[in-house]
């Protein structure tokens, strides 16, 4: 095809594109309702139709300059999926790289300000959450969409505990956690003969039961009102954080009062907690126990022919994955300080589960980055606030014509031999 | 007839699938520390006697018994036969099941000693061969969590003779530069062999090769042939393997077991087989054309 042929269709190609984007978004962000009556914003709109038809056209013409083509390809090509097996040891750079980015977040509860704080903590909350779930689907391969149901449970444990027996956080959180656990081995039992799609719906149902017995068994759980804990919930071992009492924490310490003193004790608690289960996802990757959950995930009926226990395993993975999901629970209670049924819907789940997959299912690293994205992404995006969930879907469908398999490639461990 | 020396024994097994009757009452046994074949037209059932004594399908009726380490096992037992009538009034025998049902599976099978390779090779394609290959070794590591997570002296030393243990299969078995690939990107013929060296790893008693030499070609078959005999003679296992390629049977194995239509039609040494007149039309004479 001539240079002149091609530039042509482009031409055609970007018409029919701008006529596309006028179809979606003139209704979609040109007009906004206010109850019967509406108001245009045209603007806006436009804006919108014309950067996206220039984009469409610039990668047009840099899809037909060769000079350009190569190294535009090399960045947005697929990359190879297949997980890769690691090199005989880790580069002087990605270790000081990892020192870098772990330093980094002990320093900055300091130096930022309380909102975007707690959007930290609530993003420190996904990576936990996450790495639960990362078990689950990523290593076991059991595809649970009812993840959330784990989570309401290690919040409302946390809350209930207090509003029932007025017990410490650092006492309920390890409890809620291990109730998780068990609600998680509870459920795990009727799917432990299912598969696939069937298991998805399964565990999508049991989401919504815990969902609706949260709101519906209203002497319990208060219902939709709630459970509304003290303000400050968390305490520092015991030091309230009060503004008033002779013996909290700012008095002891001989300091002003802040707000941010509990957000930065909860931060820094929660991720010393995640960094301990990262290092605990990274060594069961050498497991036996994380072994055989990968080989479930691979090949089921090859696993029981090597007499893995695979009730038992699944039973562990489910197990597991919800005591995760319960202590993030458990922190997410104590950062917003209330809990109700309407925090805890599908779309965590379904928001967890883009997380991992995103991530690169099984890919530690992958779905640490990808949960700490998806939290911040929306916050960053806020002042589009029209088009956040568009460009949220936007970056999501890239994401998977890009990399189908997640993020990043997934790190098979390498074993030498011994010398002997 | 069951003799002393035998490690497996088949009595009586008949397998059904709806209106399928896969086996017809068969009997045979399996002599220790021998290589026994299966052979038999496409169909005709031997899979699915793998398959019962590995514990993957409950018999309709019949007995497998197996000479473990712990004793005479039955396979169907071991896993949990299905209740009959007779077990809700003798609450010893309800119980038993029950346990069996509830506690115990087709894993338990590979526990007592047998391991098993499959017809269309089951490898863990994304893992690593090494990786294989210590899935397989599973019992001797030591699953604590703690241990595993700090990585403690005790867990390091049992995971290194694993790691040996593994590499000294994959010498074995002429894998050792593929032992850091990912498994599901070898060559054919190396699954193969990979399977069977994953098996092996479970240190098995009994070892069931379903068709290992499909899709190799001569020289891999006439390898694979060395490795199956070292294995009886060099490893003390005993071998049970279901195989098409005549050649092979005939050079390696000590006795025959001839199923068509899910029966034993003819079963002795390779020499007997040759000349059996039912073996030749059931068989045989289409096999013949073949190679
Ligand atoms: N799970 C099953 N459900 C229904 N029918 C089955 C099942 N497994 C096997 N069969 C039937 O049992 C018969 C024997 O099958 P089997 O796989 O044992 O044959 P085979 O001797 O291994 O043949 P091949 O040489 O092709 O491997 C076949 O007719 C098959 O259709
Ligand atoms: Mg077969």
């Amino acid at each position: 095809m001539s240079k002149k042929e091609s530039y042509k269709k482009l031409f055609k190609q970007t018409f029919l594109f701008f006529l596309v984007t006028v179809f979606i978004f003139v209704p979609l962000v040109g007009i906004k309702l206010l109850g019967w009556k509406y108001s245009l914003r045209i603007p806006n709109a436009l804006f919108l139709i014309f950067g996206l038809t220039v984009i469409r056209f610039m990668i047009g013409v840099i899809n037909l300059t060769p000079r350009l083509r190569g190294p535009f390809r090399k960045v947005f090509s697929q990359v190879s999926y297949l997980p890769h097996v690691a090199p005989t040891s880790i580069s002087q750079r990605k270790k000081s790289l990892l020192f870098l980015v772990i330093a980094l977040s002990f320093v900055l509860p300091f130096v930022i300000e309380q909102y975007w704080l707690s959007v930290m903590i609530t993003a420190l909350i996904y990576v936990m959450l996450s790495l639960g779930l990362n078990i689950v689907i990523g290593f076991a391969g059991l595809l649970d969409l009812g993840y959330v149901a784990f989570f309401a449970v290690g919040a409302y444990g946390v809350a209930l505990l207090h509003h029932f027996f007025q017990i410490d956080f650092w006492l309920a959180m390890p409890i809620a956690a291990f109730l998780a656990m068990l609600v998680g081995g509870l459920l795990a039992f009727p799917v432990l003969r299912m598969h696939g799609d069937y298991l998805a719906i399964v565990t999508l149902g049991f989401g919504e039961i815990i969902r609706l017995l949260l709101n519906n068994w209203t002497e319990f759980t208060r219902g939709p009102n709630g459970v509304i804990l003290p303000r400050p919930y968390i305490s520092f071992f015991g030091i309230p954080f009060d503004k008033n009492s002779p013996n909290s924490f700012h008095n002891l310490l001989g300091i002003e009062y802040s707000l941010s003193h509990k957000s930065i004790f909860l931060y820094l608690c929660l991720l010393l907690i995640v960094i301990a289960v990262t290092y605990f996802c990274l060594r069961l990757k050498k497991m036996p126990l994380g072994r055989s959950w990968e080989a479930l995930r691979e090949d089921e009926i090859a696993c029981r022919s090597m007499g893995i226990n695979h009730v038992t395993i699944k039973l562990f993975a489910f197990g597991l994955g919800a005591f995760f999901g319960g202590i993030g629970g458990g922190f997410f209670a104590a950062l917003t300080e209330f809990v109700s049924p309407s925090s805890f819907t599908f779309i965590e789940s379904a928001l967890v589960v883009s997380i991992v997959v995103l991530g690169g299912l099984g890919s530690i690293p992958g779905v640490i980055i990808a949960a700490v994205v998806m939290t911040l992404l929306p916050e960053v995006l806020r002042d589009i606030a029209n088009v956040r969930v568009l460009m949220f879907g936007v970056v999501m469908v890239v994401m998977m014509i890009w990399r189908p398999r997640g993020l990043t490639r997934v790190l098979r461990p390498r074993f030498n031999k011994t010398s002997k | 007839m069951p003799t002393s020396d035998s490690v497996l024994s088949i009595k009586n097994l008949t397998m059904r699938f709806g209106g399928i009757l896969a086996l017809s009452d068969i009997s045979f046994n399996v002599k220790k520390n021998s290589i026994t074949a299966m052979i038999g037209p496409n169909g005709a059932g031997k899979t699915t006697v793998f398959n019962c004594c590995t514990g993957f399908y409950i018999a309709t009726s019949g007995d497998i018994e197996f000479e473990s380490k712990k004793g005479l096992k039955e396979i169907a037992t071991l896993i949990g036969r299905d209740f009959i009538w007779g077990d809700f009034i003798s609450p010893s025998k309800f119980f038993t099941k029950l346990y069996y049902k509830m506690f115990s599976g087709s894993f338990e099978i590979n526990r007592i000693g047998i391991a098993r390779t499959f017809q269309n090779v089951r490898l863990f394609k994304e893992m690593t061969v090494i990786e294989n290959l210590l899935v397989a070794q599973h019992q001797k590591l030591n699953w604590n969590l703690f241990s595993g997570t700090f990585n403690t002296k005790s867990y390091q030393k049992k995971h290194e003779e694993c790691i040996d243990q593994a590499f000294f299969w994959l010498d074995k078995l002429g894998l050792t530069k593929d032992a850091q690939a990912l498994a599901g990107s070898l060559a054919y013929g190396k699954t193969r062999r990979l399977e069977l060296a994953r098996a092996m790893c479970t240190s098995p008693l009994l070892v069931c090769l379903d068709e290992p030499a499909a899709g190799l070609n001569a020289r891999e078959t006439e390898e694979l042939s060395g490795i199956i005999k070292d294995l009886r003679d060099e490893f003390k296992v005993t071998v049970f393997l279901i195989e098409h390629d005549m050649r092979m049977v005939m050079d390696i194995s000590e006795k025959i077991i001839v199923l068509d239509h899910g029966e034993v039609i003819a079963e002795g040494a390779p020499k007997d087989i040759q000349s059996n007149q039912k073996v030749i039309e059931a068989y045989l004479g289409v096999s013949d054309d073949e190679l």
